[in-house]
């Protein structure tokens, strides 16, 4: 190896790369583009997304991972673009003939070209350092920028320019190589990605890479694997493209020497890629087999864990525990032996029981003890369980599908590892998950529907750690700190009985108070303090902010926080929980302790920036100055109200933005999933359903704005799938989208309860629930038990209706009608009247519920959504016509009616007043008139009406839609192949018809129409109605009214969607008519088209698609006898 | 210093033998390859400078065999390519700079100063900072021409150097070469014009089709052309006849219609005259005898 030559090559190549105009205007255009996307996403000037600001990593990773793809191609461009150069001219032939191995020569080409894109890299970063340093508000770190250059960008550099080399002096045409090169681009980018356990990721764009303030890179093996095995594989084809460069060898040393690289590199490369998969595959079996062994011994009965005390100490990277338990025989026959669950990953060196050992058998996380006598019913056993070790993560979340693990957990660019557990050696994380201490029985999530032997119990916990880090656990009051040469014990004693306990020990920060008799503490990392600037001026009020924000919730609910402090900890951004199907509670939340991910990246009200800039605009809008102390107590409730008791989602937060974040923080789980949990195997969901109805009485209605967008929102999907599957299957059947089953389990688990409440009268019911929690508390509850408590509450087979409500795919539906609301004088006073007619025409009961939102109140919020102030819930028995009055005392925005598990699309209806006028002379109606429905009385024999949803209604396209249009539709996700119903793209609307739905489109229940854009007019639709006489009919046609994107139009001046007329054609006796429909005159309802002479038998009417308006509506047709 | 070739062939892919058993010897001094277009110079002289494996033969450059002793070859070769193009981006001396380097130069200093000489020696240090491909195609060439002789080489190969330059620089490339075979090297010349080696050349070996079909000095060569080379003054109706028959070296009007400089074995016509040949006249007198079409009108040969 000749060093002068290849430094030479290599400075002469780098020196041509950087003198030409591919490569300066690449790396000039890249450059612009990420310093203005670094401006735009990552400084304080722009409005920046606060996951940009709030990790440390999260700007050199954007740009870097940005940076990679462009450069990975452009480089396999240059790359072919300098080989090809020295073969076309004579040129390079001066040079061939020089004195140098081919060795040498194709590493100086090697080195020139990634030194300057090295180069180019670091001028990135340091572009990104000046942003993250002066203009942003992120906290800074400098291992991500050194990490990442050497993680992210030299292995894909090596790669494509490895491959570009290769099949250059292979196949010798340049376009041919960069074509293969792009597509291979394309392929990685667009589809292969992300699948086999990301081994095909060489752009390193969805392996999850970040660096997090707490533990840096966390796992490195699976990083290194695969971006090892690129580096080694793109060396293998630079030493290979030295052999099968065109120059005559010169050395066969050399020659041999990158045969052996090629190979050997190779080999590696293949052997990191093959070890990586076989990783990823032991992993699955492994948890396969921990599944296996979780669901063959729930069968088994065991005794519950009365009592903890925990002495644990945190060395190196591992854990160092005795449990001390007491197992108490709770079941109804004496047990040979018990049975617990502790982390595979920690190995029990001994079990005594009073000093003398005890014989046990361990098979991973099972452990079965067995005493020397029997224990009897009652009977207790205390068992000192000494174990060390590390967390192992795959015994976690057993139950939940592989699908939703591997599930991206991304923030745009960023794709975040998800972390269970964490036990590094200056940071602990365990909750109860991680089975640390030993968890009777199976845990409940392992093994469903078994219900786990997992009891409430007394904990005491004390934990040694290294000197300077804090820990943090459940406790009364403040626990007890003692410092010692092995560093600094934490001692720890809950001050009820809790269903489970979590320890976190870290480096902390800690801001605490006390606000009626309850500690509220927040541990952050130093440095991450990003929230102090947003808080200047509230100081002391905080502590009202406390107290309302605590009143305002608890009232509704009924439920008083049950313990004496609470804390708010900061884990890091990897700390991933999931949903589950029988409890609202997650590892996020425990009792007293809410974990927040780092700096709040995927909080809703975190973003505090986001708060203070929607507040300044509100403001200049308003044209009124509010106070800084109303600004940011503002700020305040909003991240409360967001992120820890879900009332206020923000559009822009993660859980509106991606469907796949399952993380929440509700402290909710606090006043009820931690304090009482029912067990059933016939109904696992049945605890849910009892959360569910507390979780309503806080709840914010969802915004049922997706239907515009999506078609239907996920209730009303979820309520299509409801009526072709039971709830049962429903809720295990992974062919049907997670939120629309999530969806379904919501909506499901309300209405059980609430349809109770609405039959038995709201305040019989909710203090009969209310005393029930009570006397259940810290307790879990049998099936039976809570099964006799609501048949004699409800004076019904309770059973037998949760069973229907289980099994059956029988949904109720509703006719709403004549929605009014104006003013009236009751007395001294002037009210507001709102009423509507109510019809449930089929044979299954039902509930409606009523949410009324008063005018005054819009003014003073905020952001985002408040609670409604008015709510009821309606029985609606089968077959019965309900005319509902409700008088309330304020002006009414608007009225929502919700419909909860039932026919109707939309599921919500909203209606919307505007200023509401007094009528002296109308009665004041508050109540309730019920009748009975008789399905024959309505029909009117000489009424014919033909609506979309009908059978005699016909559509039929004159072209087909464009495929690429579909495809980019889909693409983009904005459109779904199978939907029945589609969004209404009024910005671009489709070219066939398309089934849309709104409450304004006639319907039974399902309120729809089709639609299109506007055509030459052999597209159309047809009504046929089979008349049973001949005779003169008036003919209407039902037209949502012009209300409909108001808005849109009104920023279109006026030449947008339903100005304009409609073409129909009306076959009669005497042949066809051409009917014109003017829209500007319409009416919403019935509008007439004339008057016709029709025969007997089937007779129709058609609307083609020709109209001076952009979007044509197809809905219902009405044949009237004279 | 000696190159020594022996039954040296190269078959290409398809099956064409671009040379066939070719056996030389070249000596110190200026070389002259001289032969038409697709003779087989070009890989001839792609194969002396290491870029092409010859099927058969040995070469050898003193006791180095061509084959094996690449690393050592190479070093002792300049090379300047037919369609010579610099890297556009350098500068003139900066060009020269990466060829020193890449020659073996490792101290800077002696680098800058070699590159400077060069640049003195070929003319072109004026515009030492000019951008290669701001260069006329003389400059160029003369720029080939320095990057070949940096390093010092011992064997300096040329091919075709004075193809498409003005007649200016054509004469002064020459000079160029003829002070340069003052030294003690080898230099290969090949160029299928011959006035490039009049005056040069001490050896000279022609090649037709493959095969060497003389070699010997330009002397000889010439001297084998002795009474074969005529003058003959005809009208413009009899020259079309004479074309047709023999090779026309050249046509100048005269008087009675043109006087012609023919290349034929017997008396072209009654008042033709013998002349005294030169190397161009017996180049064309060669090629012909060996059976190559020397008919030199462009008009009749099937165009």
């Amino acid at each position: 190896m000749n060093f002068h030559s290849i430094w030479t090559i290599a400075r002469f190549e780098a020196k041509l790369l950087l003198r030409s105009w591919a490569f300066r205007i690449f790396s000039a255009g890249g450059f612009l583009i990420l310093l203005i996307m670094d401006i735009a996403v990552g400084s304080k000037v722009a409005d920046e997304p606060h996951y940009m600001v709030a990790l440390s990593s999260a700007l050199p990773l954007a740009n870097l991972k940005m940076l990679n793809v462009y450069q990975g191609i452009i480089a396999a461009f240059l790359a072919t673009e300098f080989m090809k150069r020295d073969r076309k001219h004579d040129t390079t032939q001066v040079f061939y003939v020089r004195s140098y191995s081919n060795w040498d020569y194709i590493l100086g080409k090697l080195a020139g070209i990634t030194t300057v894109f090295g180069f180019l890299n670091i001028a990135v970063l340091f572009q990104v350092l000046i942003i993250h340093l002066f203009f942003s508000h992120s906290p800074f770190a400098w291992q991500p920028y050194l990490y990442f250059l050497g993680i992210i960008s030299i292995p894909t550099l090596f790669f494509m320019i490895g491959m570009s080399f290769l099949l250059i002096t292979v196949l010798r045409s340049q376009a041919l190589v960069f074509v293969i090169m792009l597509a291979y681009s394309l392929l990685v980018l667009i589809m292969l990605g992300g699948k086999y356990f990301n081994i095909l990721d060489s752009f390193a764009l969805w392996q999850p890479i970040t660096y997090s303030d707490f533990n840096g890179l966390g796992d490195l093996k699976p990083l290194l694997l695969i971006r090892g095995a690129y580096f080694m594989f793109g060396l293998g084809l630079i030493s290979l493209a030295v052999l099968t460069t065109r120059r005559l060898r010169q050395s066969i040393t050399f020659n041999s020497l990158a045969g052996f690289i090629a190979v050997g590199s190779i080999a590696i490369a293949c052997t990191l890629g093959v070890m990586h998969i076989n990783d990823s595959k032991t992993d699955l079996a492994y948890r396969e087999k921990l599944k296996e062994l979780s669901i063959t011994n729930a069968n088994y009965p065991t005794a519950t864990i009365r009592d903890y005390k925990i002495d644990l100490k945190l060395l190196n990277r591992e854990i160092n525990v005795v449990s001390k338990i007491t197992t108490v025989n709770e079941t109804d026959t004496a047990l040979d032996s018990v049975f617990f669950t502790l982390n595979p990953g920690l190995t029990i060196s001994s079990i005594t029981s009073s000093g003398a050992s005890v014989n046990f058998d361990r098979n991973e996380q099972i452990c079965w003890v067995k005493p020397d006598g029997q224990l009897g019913i009652n009977d207790s056993l205390i068992l000192d369980v000494a174990y060390t070790g590390a967390i192992d993560d795959r015994v976690m979340y057993l139950d939940i599908e592989q699908e939703r693990l591997d599930a991206l957990y991304y923030l745009w660019m960023i794709r975040v590892k998800k972390q269970y557990s964490y036990c590094e050696s200056d940071y602990l994380h365990l909750t109860p998950e991680a089975a640390w201490y030993p968890i009777a029985g199976v845990p409940h999530g392992a093994a469903l529907p078994a219900s786990g032997a997992q009891r409430f119990a007394t904990y005491q916990l004390s934990a040694t750690v290294p000197a300077g880090l804090t820990v943090i656990s459940q406790n009364d009051g403040e626990p007890e700190i003692v410092t010692n040469e092995s560093g600094v014990t934490y001692k720890f004693t809950s001050e009820q009985v809790l269903p489970q306990i979590s320890l976190t020990a870290g480096n902390y920060e800690r801001r605490s108070i006390d606000v009626d008799s309850v500690n509220y503490s927040l541990y952050f990392l130093p440095g991450h303090n990003y929230f102090d600037e947003y808080f200047e001026n509230v100081g002391d009020t905080i502590e009202y902010l406390i107290r309302d924000l605590r009143n305002g919730y608890e009232v509704p609910l009924g439920i008083k926080y049950p313990y004496s402090n609470l804390s708010i900890v900061e884990v890091p951004a990897g700390f991933y929980s999931y949903e589950r199907l029988w409890t609202s509670a997650q590892e996020m939340v425990q009792p007293q302790i809410v974990f927040m991910p780092e700096m709040g990246v995927v909080g809703d009200g975190t973003d505090l920036d986001r708060a203070k800039r929607s507040g300044t605009r509100r403001q200049e809008r308003n044209n009124q100055e509010e106070s800084s102390l109303v600004l940011e107590s503002g700020y305040f409730n909003n991240f409360v109200k967001a992120d820890l008791l879900a009332q206020n989602v923000a559009w822009w937060g993660i859980r509106r933005r991606v469907d796949f974040f399952e993380p929440r923080y509700e402290l909710f789980s606090n006043f009820v999933s931690y304090k009482t949990r029912i067990v059933s195997d016939q109904w696992p969901v049945l605890n849910r359903a009892i959360e569910s109805y507390y979780q309503q009485r806080v709840k914010v209605p969802d915004e049922t704005f997706s239907r515009m967008w999506r078609g239907l929102t996920d209730t009303e999907k979820a309520n299509l799938a409801l009526k072709r599957i039971p709830f049962k299957d429903l809720l295990s059947n992974t062919k049907i989208e997670r939120d629309i089953r999530q969806a379904a389990l919501t909506n499901k688990c309300e209405y059980l309860l609430l349809m109770m409440e609405a039959k038995i009268g709201p305040d019989i019911f909710s203090e009969a629930m209310d005393s029930y929690l009570e006397n259940n508390a810290n307790t879990v509850v049998p099936e039976s038990t809570f099964m006799q408590f609501a048949s004699e509450m409800t004076n019904s087979d309770f059973a037998g209706i949760v069973d229907q409500w289980y099994a059956d795919t029988v949904l109720a539906g509703y006719y709403i009608e004549n929605v009014e609301c104006y003013k009236v004088i009751d007395g001294e006073r002037t009210r507001t009247q709102v009423k509507f007619k109510l019809t449930n025409p089929t044979k299954t009961d039902g509930a409606l519920s009523v949410n009324i939102r008063y005018r005054k109140k819009q003014a003073d919020r905020h952001s985002g959504r408040d609670q409604p102030d008015y709510t009821r819930t309606l029985f609606v028995p089968a077959l019965t016509r309900h005319e509902i009055g409700i008088i309330v005392d304020d002006e009414v925005s608007n009225l929502q009616l919700g419909t909860f598990v039932s026919q109707n699309i939309p599921s919500v209806l909203q209606s919307h007043f505007r200023e509401q006028k007094l009528r002296d002379d109308e009665i004041i109606f508050e109540g309730e008139i019920v009748d009975t429905f008789d399905l024959k009385s309505t029909v009117n024999a000489s009424e014919y009406v033909v609506d979309n949803e009908d059978l005699g209604f016909e559509a039929t396209n004159s072209a087909r839609e464009n495929w690429l249009r579909l495809y980019l539709l889909k693409l983009i996700g904005d459109e779904e192949e199978n939907d029945v119903y589609h969004g209404m793209r009024f910005w671009d609307p489709p070219g066939t018809w398309l089934a849309t739905t709104d409450q304004r489109f006639h319907g039974r229940f399902i309120h729809s129409a089709y639609y299109k854009r506007s055509g030459d007019g052999t597209s159309i639709v047809s009504w046929a109605a089979d008349l049973e006489e001949a005779g003169d009919y008036d003919v209407y046609y039902y037209c949502e009214g012009e209300q409909r994107f108001r808005w849109w139009r009104r920023r279109n001046r006026g030449k947008m969607v339903d100005k304009g007329e409609k073409q129909f054609i009306v076959h009669h006796v005497d042949g066809s008519d051409d009917v014109p429909l003017d829209l500007n005159g319409v009416e919403e309802g019935w509008n007439f088209l004339g008057t016709f002479r029709f025969k007997s038998g089937e007779n129709w009417i058609d609307l083609t698609d020709k109209t001076t308006a952009q979007t044509i509506t197809a809905d219902a047709i009405k044949w009237v006898k004279r | 210093m000696q190159i020594t070739i022996n039954n040296l062939s190269k078959q290409y892919a398809g099956g064409k033998f671009a040379l066939r058993n070719i056996d030389l010897t070249i000596n110190s001094g200026m070389f002259g390859l001289l032969g038409p277009n697709g003779a087989g110079k070009t890989t001839l002289i792609r194969i002396l400078v290491t870029l092409l494996k010859p099927s058969e033969g040995k070469v050898k450059i003193n006791e180095l065999d061509l084959q094996k002793d690449r690393r050592e070859i190479r070093k002792m070769i300049g090379y300047l390519p037919q369609d010579f193009a610099t890297f556009s981006k350098l500068h003139v001396w900066e060009f020269l700079d990466y060829a020193g380097a890449m020659s073996g130069i490792k101290s800077r200093k002696k680098r800058m100063s070699e590159v400077d000489r060069l640049l003195e020696e070929v003319g072109l240090f004026d515009v030492r900072d000019r951008r290669a491909d701001k260069l006329s195609g003389g400059m160029k060439r003369r720029l080939g021409i320095a990057q070949t002789l940096i390093g010092e080489p011992s064997v300096m190969i040329v091919d075709e150097p004075t193809v498409g330059l003005d007649p200016h620089e054509r004469l002064r490339f020459r000079n160029l070469l003829a002070d340069l075979s003052r030294k003690e090297m080898i230099i290969i010349l090949s160029t299928h014009i011959v006035g490039d080696i009049s005056s040069t050349c001490t050896d000279v070996a022609l090649l037709n089709n493959g095969k060497i079909s003389f070699n010997g000095s330009p002397d000889e060569l010439v001297a084998s052309a002795q009474g074969k080379v005529w003058r003959i003054v005809s009208s413009s109706l009899e020259m079309d006849s004479i074309r047709v028959k023999y090779p026309v070296i050249s046509a100048v009007p005269a008087e009675e219609g043109f006087e012609l400089r023919v290349v034929a074995n017997e008396k072209p016509g009654p008042n033709a005259q013998v002349v005294e040949p030169n190397l161009e006249d017996a180049y064309i007198h060669f090629m012909q005898s060996t059976g190559y079409d020397m008919n030199l009108e462009s008009g009749d040969n099937g165009w």
